[in-house]
């Protein structure tokens, strides 16, 4: 199996950041031409933003944390060569998650559900990380 | 051309996040003195009277750990698979450029609107080296 495989998932995560990130620039800008929010209430990173909004950018800077062990891994993965499906399947079950993630994040927020699929997201991850560090210690006996 | 070009400016990203958090030191500890913040609040991170210094370098400081570190693993993945080319040399070097620009805007005058648009400079660079990266990979 092509150890590149592997980024495939990587690409949908990154344009999941990015999509986040055009759509809070959008919804920023559009609040401070409404005039809900003016630009020096904000400027020094003040929490001034609208419920919406802040939802939106809560869900982008959450892409910076678990995430980043993912990116990590994937990177690993392609230079060990040592990718296998168990290893493709999670990470692909890892991405949809965090696409759970953003979507409850940014419509309902309801916390108790976001929490489950955040948990969910990070089990998997965690599942992962053991998966591979089983593989490379194998591997190198 | 040589794989290693695309370390430049990784390497200028990773300066540019040295010199930002020196500035954060040096704002913070001027701000403690002159406003005699407390000691524990700081220790935890709860809401304090910093100056408006100390804030702005605390968050640039926090930036420097979003897009970038998607530019660090790009770069990493770019350098694995062998990928380097001149496009994607030329768009890191845009994207780290416009991050230089946002942070002296954000450490000086502190113009939202110019502190965007350099912002949006590098994430729009950001996304091109992606999607090239991308391209290739599926390509190759």
């Amino acid at each position: 199996m092509s150890p590149t495989l592997i980024l495939f998932p990587v690409f949908v995560q990154i344009g999941l950041t990015f999509a986040l990130l055009f759509w809070m620039g959008r919804s920023r800008v559009g609040s401070i031409k409404n005039g809900t929010v003016k630009m020096k209430d904000i400027a020094l990173g003040q929490s001034a933003w609208p419920d919406r909004v802040t939802q939106i950018g809560n869900s982008f800077h959450s892409q910076f944390e678990l995430p980043l062990m993912f990116y990590t891994l994937a990177a690993l993965i392609i230079i060990t060569r040592q990718l296998d499906i168990v290893l493709l399947v999670l990470a692909w079950l890892f991405v949809a998650l965090r696409l759970a993630h953003v979507f409850v994040h940014t419509t309902t927020n309801w916390v108790p559900t976001r929490f489950n699929v955040f948990v969910a997201g990070a089990g998997v991850l965690l599942v992962m990380w053991v998966v591979f560090a089983a593989r490379i210690t194998l591997a190198t006996v | 051309m040589s794989q290693t070009a695309l370390f430049w400016p990784a390497f200028v990203q990773v300066l540019l996040t040295v010199f930002v958090m020196m500035m954060m030191g040096r704002a913070r500890s001027a701000s403690m003195k002159g406003r005699k913040q407390s000691l524990d609040d700081v220790a935890l991170n709860r809401p304090t009277d910093w100056d408006d210094a100390s804030t702005k370098a605390s968050n640039n400081f926090k930036n420097q750990f979003e897009l970038p570190v998607l530019f660090f693993a790009g770069i990493g993945i770019a350098l694995a698979l062998k990928l380097v080319d001149p496009v994607l040399v030329a768009l890191a070097w845009v994207f780290v450029l416009a991050r230089v620009l946002q942070t002296a805007i954000h450490l000086g005058p502190n113009k939202v609107g110019p502190r965007g648009l350099a912002y949006l400079v590098g994430a729009v660079a950001l996304l091109a080296l992606w999607v090239l990266l991308a391209l290739r990979v599926a390509s190759s």
